[in-house]
């Protein structure tokens, strides 16, 4: 290998190295992604075509009940301070507007233009102290301690319910 | 010390300008904050009027229509839910519990609601909250009233007391109800919320109400039906306006919603309470943007007459700058003696406008409450309207340096000849 070409390397390298301490974030808190959430037998399952409407839901004899998804969440995060990116459907507001409780969903307009989110792509966060949100359209970074509800065939709890410690504006991972 | 007592001596002089411009200030300062206390009181009662509920469901119209009409009871409803259909989604394992609206009657201007007791058990607001009584309980017989707080005060309703409901929404209405009065039975306790200006009924009173009610007129007298006999008549509601959704797992609500919104049986709307709400503020975000910036430039309206006033009363005061000189005070204690004057009118005017925004909050809070159902607690200024109030302080402190620079300029020469 000549002078140059290792030179090279070695800037990449360096290089790399920044790169990947800039993107780690801080000790203790695993930054995870949505595909984390799922189960891992769950993951290769990816079905392009959109899940059809769920019209059963309420009874009325028409389409069997087609929801994709399904409620089995990932219990080797429980417990676990993980930062997760994602879209806040706000739920509670306390004193001075701040946001106390809210849904964080992996795509904006879960709760409108596109079916929902499964019970297991829907991470339920209550703030330790509100946090600003100064637009719902804006995606977020959330940091807290991901609780794990295990027992969930009986819907007693959330999949996922999250005790948020910190938000901050999602930052495109370029700048 | 000298130098503070002769520019107050010196402002009280010109006491007539000094307490125009301190006035010209305080109005200022009491519209900015104003404005400030009334939109985080705004902010405040939208965002704590509902909470605990999941969905909230309505004939289909748009997210925040359906949150005006049926929570704030700001408008009507364009058409009403079938009994069926609620009955089929508050009976859903999935669902915890519902709280039916029905609405389209009042009494004396005040809204009256049809509900059933669960709307005491689970109507939350301002977090936790839930409703209490002051007196009384809840209803318990189809001719019932439990009155909000401002209800009972403003009309001096006790328990016992017989209440007449008026069809549609005008205060004075001829469309009276008045053959089937109700009795007061509960007075709830103030909520800062809509909740205290309602009349609350069961709904089978509504359908009391209206069961000899056709095409918007009641029947012919021979034909009405007796407040006893409507009593053993069938009372289930033909309809409501809306209901709340408590589900028994939070994770469920995307799903619920989804399904009420294709419901293929009624054209239904299913909405988050909090979205909705913050779409609102959005959009009332942007008059209450709009009228901050109008208060701030009130403001700067006044410091610039206060601008005027000294730069003006500079002239007149070449006679007093020159004996000061005389009398041995240097430039830099002419520019201070400014510079305080500056100060003092801008403190003086900001108190000024504080004292006046606290006696406007005492006269006008009923009157807002009342009429726009904006709750605007009397507190001590909060530490972003101190900030503000600092703020202005310091922009006449700036502002002042103008006429301080030319006073300092002027007084090394100026003032100790006589110019024709």
């Amino acid at each position: 290998m000549s002078m140059t070409a290792r030179l090279i390397a070695l800037a990449l390298s360096l290089l790399t190295a920044v790169a990947v301490a800039a993107a780690t974030p801080p000790k203790g808190v695993r930054q995870i992604d949505w595909q984390a959430l799922l189960p891992v037998a769950e993951r290769g399952s990816y079905n392009p075509s959109p899940p059809p409407p769920i019209h059963d839901y309420l009874g009325e004899g028409s389409m069997a009940a087609l929801q994709t998804g399904s409620y089995t969440p990932n219990p080797e995060l429980n417990g676990v301070r993980v930062k997760l990116p994602g879209f806040v459907v706000p739920l509670e507001r306390g004193k001075n507007g701040l946001i106390d409780e809210f849904f964080l969903v992996p795509y904006f307009g879960a709760c409108i233009h596109v079916p929902p989110p499964p019970p297991n792509q829907i991470v339920y966060v209550k703030m330790r102290a509100g946090a600003g949100l100064s637009s719902i359209e804006d995606a977020q970074w959330v940091t807290g301690i991901l609780h794990v509800a295990i027992k969930t065939s009986e819907l007693g709890a959330a999949a996922y319910t999250l005790e948020g410690e910190k938000m901050e504006p999602y930052q495109f991972a370029g700048h | 010390m000298p130098i503070l007592h002769l520019s107050l001596r010196s402002l009280w002089n010109r006491r007539m300008t000094a307490s125009i411009t301190i006035a010209a200030i305080a109005v200022s300062v009491a519209l900015l904050l104003g404005v400030q206390m009334l939109r985080a009181a705004a902010k405040e009662g939208f965002t704590q009027t509902v909470s605990g509920a999941d969905l909230l469901v309505g004939a289909r119209t748009g997210p925040l229509n359906l949150l005006l009409y049926s929570i704030f009871r700001i408008g009507d409803a364009t058409a009403n839910v079938s009994w069926a259909s609620y009955r089929k989604i508050a009976t859903h394992p999935d669902v915890a519990w519902t709280i039916p609206i029905s609405l389209g009657d009042t009494h004396r201007g005040f809204r009256v609601l049809g509900t059933n007791n669960d709307y005491f058990a689970h109507y939350h607001f301002a977090g936790t909250q839930s409703l209490t009584f002051t007196a009384g309980g809840p209803m318990r017989d189809i001719y019932d009233a439990v009155l909000g707080a401002d209800v009972a005060r403003s009309l001096h309703y006790r328990l016992g007391d017989n209440i007449t409901l008026l069809h549609g929404l005008g205060a004075v209405s001829f469309a009276e109800h008045k053959d089937k009065p109700f009795r007061v039975v509960g007075i709830l306790g103030k909520t800062g919320t809509p909740v205290d200006r309602t009349v609350h009924v069961s709904l089978e009173g509504i359908s009391a109400m209206h069961i000899d009610w056709q095409s918007g007129v009641q029947a012919p007298p021979a034909l009405r039906v007796k407040a006893d006999e409507a009593r053993k008549r069938d009372l289930t509601p033909d309809s409501i306006t809306a209901f709340l959704v408590g589900m028994r797992s939070k994770v469920m609500t995307f799903t619920m919603q989804r399904a009420i919104n294709e419901y293929r049986q009624e054209p239904l709307l299913a909405v988050l309470p909090g979205v909705a709400r913050d779409q609102m503020w959005s959009l009332v975000g942007i008059a209450d943007t709009a009228l901050t910036v109008v208060a701030a430039f009130v403001v700067l309206a006044g410091l610039l007459g206060m601008l005027t006033s000294i730069l003006t009363s500079l002239n007149e005061r070449r006679r007093e700058m020159a004996i000061l000189r005389s009398v041995g005070a240097m430039p830099r204690h002419v520019f201070t003696l400014m510079l305080i004057e500056a100060g003092t009118l801008a403190i003086s005017g900001v108190f000024a406008g504080v004292f006046l925004t606290y006696i406007l909050l005492v006269v006008g809070r009923s009157v807002l409450a009342d009429r726009f159902g904006i709750y605007v607690p009397i507190a001590l200024p909060t530490l972003q309207e101190v900030e503000i109030l600092t703020a202005i302080v310091l922009a006449a402190l700036g502002i002042g340096l103008l006429p301080a620079a030319q006073a300092y300029r002027r007084t090394l020469s100026d003032g100790l000849q006589i110019r024709v």
